[in-house]
């Protein structure tokens, strides 16, 4: 095997899950259940869901507008903007609008993570 | 304020010179392996000079200005335009190249070239990180440790320089071994302990996934420490120092996580003590808490430190497009590797310490040969974790290429 074959072996295919989950049919969600759904969005340094981590303050469902207020573990998270991103692509799917805003005051701190959340980390 | 893609340093500015810094403390451990160079003594002799440079200015300096470029923004809550990034990071690994080997060359033209670049990329670093930390509000304790650091590095250097002169035929200073001491404790208790427990007050607690230490106890901390530097009374900053590090032990102590990375950051918090305790004690020598705080206490510290943060950068940049599905970060670490490295780095610390303190070069080679392993180990973990990264880059880019087509 040749040193290209050897590399393009070693790199080998794509294997995450390209299908992303489709958008919800009938009323958009109530608040409860944007809740629900933010809980499949995880933080990937600690493992667990941003719900759990105490990341997201307040949610707000006002008509098809959904206003979320969250925090980041700190203003200059490196996937900071991944999980923003990922929270509006949750709301979106839930049938609703997103308006998110960030706020570091107070800042978080990891006491903010639910019990259940700790126990996940250890 | 949030961080966006444009406001964050891109992972090369920090990633590098962390891995230069691993690079270097892999040359530090080769030097201290040569025959003569462990040999009971003072530092001012040439190899175990390169040895002692490749260790604080390459390992340590190096994982300090490659952290900074992401945390300075995290202590001043601001963005930092990091722009002279690029430009410090390679400076100050060119320089410090070049005054390594000018180091056994006194008066070299390559020895005075790199003492320059080197100060000329401290300078333009600290031009741009300072503006950030003296405009910013809140957390005040962390950057009292910050700044005090800072200071405390333009005096060391300014120490450094007046030795330097001396190698070069023009002395400056009636007593060089006094010179030093200033030299070494301005730089490596001030300035690399400032950042160490500055920046340490808001990344243990993250990593360790435990409540932040005290601010009124770091603050007393930083107030002690600094005072006992500006004045020169190695009591007062050796309990301040303590006391800072403590803090730390205990947001480790207390954390909800562990692992290898944290068990490292904590033994080396643990080695930075046991350090200002020998520095405490009379009859003790300088040379041997010095020993003691560089090899078990501030490198191991910025060994497990590094193993959190690469693998996060590297993921980040790896995945950064698309969350949702992207594997665990874990996926870029190997446990059982990161033990050994923590075993290797301790034992052979200690070894080393044994050998120098008996006279025994020998067993101090020994120390330096397990050493040496260690840092080859953490290159090891380090490079491992980046070439994960980039073959999930090159995977996910080239799915996406397939979509477009």
């Amino acid at each position: 095997m040749s040193l290209l074959e050897r590399l393009k072996s070693w790199i080998g295919p794509e294997t995450r899950p390209q299908e992303t989950p489709s958008a919800r049919e009938g009323p958009p969600a109530d608040r409860d259940e944007l809740l629900d759904a933010l809980r499949l969005v995880i933080d990937p340094e600690l493992g667990i869901d941003i719900v759990s981590m105490g990341l997201v303050r307040r949610i707000t469902i006002e008509g098809a507008l959904a206003r979320v207020e969250m925090t980041l573990t700190t203003p200059g998270c490196p996937v900071g903007p991944m999980l923003v991103s990922e929270v509006e692509e949750t709301v979106r799917r839930c049938g609703l609008e997103p308006d998110l805003t960030l706020s570091f005051d107070p800042p978080w701190s990891p006491a903010d993570i639910s019990p259940e959340g700790r126990e996940r980390v250890r | 304020m949030i961080a966006s893609r444009d406001t964050l340093a891109p992972p090369a500015r920090v990633i590098g010179p962390l891995l230069a810094g691993a690079l270097f403390e892999a040359v530090a451990a080769g030097i201290a392996l040569l025959p003569g160079t462990l040999e009971p003594g003072w530092y001012g002799r040439g190899a175990l000079l390169r040895a002692v440079h490749a260790l604080t200015l390459g390992a340590l300096a190096l994982s300090i200005t490659g952290a900074g470029w992401q945390l300075v923004p995290v202590i001043a809550v601001r963005p930092l335009s990091a722009r002279h990034a690029p430009m410090v990071n390679a400076s100050l690994i060119v320089g410090i190249l070049a005054l390594l080997t000018g180091f056994g060359l006194p008066g070299s033209a390559l020895g005075h070239l790199g003492a320059g670049l080197v100060v000329g990329a401290l300078a333009l670093r600290s031009l741009t990180v300072l503006p950030a930390l003296v405009r910013a509000s809140g957390r005040r304790a962390a950057r009292a440790w910050v700044l005090g650091g800072e200071l405390a590095l333009w005096a060391g250097l300014g120490w450094g320089l007046a030795l330097w002169s001396g190698r070069s035929g023009h002395p400056l200073l009636a007593d060089p071994v006094a010179g030093i001491a200033r030299h070494a404790s301005l730089l490596l208790v001030g300035w690399v302990g400032g950042w160490i427990i500055g920046t340490g007050s808001l990344l243990l607690p993250m990593f360790a996934v435990a409540g932040e230490p005290d601010p009124r106890w770091m603050g007393g901390a930083a107030l002690c420490w600094g005072a006992g530097l500006a004045l020169g009374l190695p009591a007062l900053w050796a309990i301040g120092l303590v006391a800072g590090a403590l803090g730390l032990v205990a947001v480790l102590a207390r954390g909800a996580r562990r692992g290898p990375a944290l068990a490292q950051a904590g033994l080396g918090l643990l080695g930075v003590l046991v350090a200002c305790a020998l520095a405490a004690i009379p009859g003790v020598s300088g040379e041997t808490a010095l020993t003691v705080g560089l090899v078990l206490g501030a490198a191991p510290l910025l060994r497990g430190v590094a193993q959190r943060i690469v693998p996060f950068f590297a993921w980040t940049w790896a995945h950064g497009d698309r969350l949702r599905g992207a594997p665990p970060i874990s996926t870029l670490t190997q446990t059982g590797w990161q033990w050994a490295q923590l075993a290797l780095g301790l034992a052979g610390g200690a070894v080393l310490i044994l050998g120098r303190l008996s006279g025994r070069e020998s067993l101090a080679r020994l120390g330096a040969l397990l050493w040496l392993a260690a840092a080859l180990t953490q290159l090891r973990i380090l490079t491992r974790a980046l070439l994960i990264a980039i073959r999930d880059r090159i995977r996910g880019q080239a799915l996406a290429g397939t979509e477009r087509t």
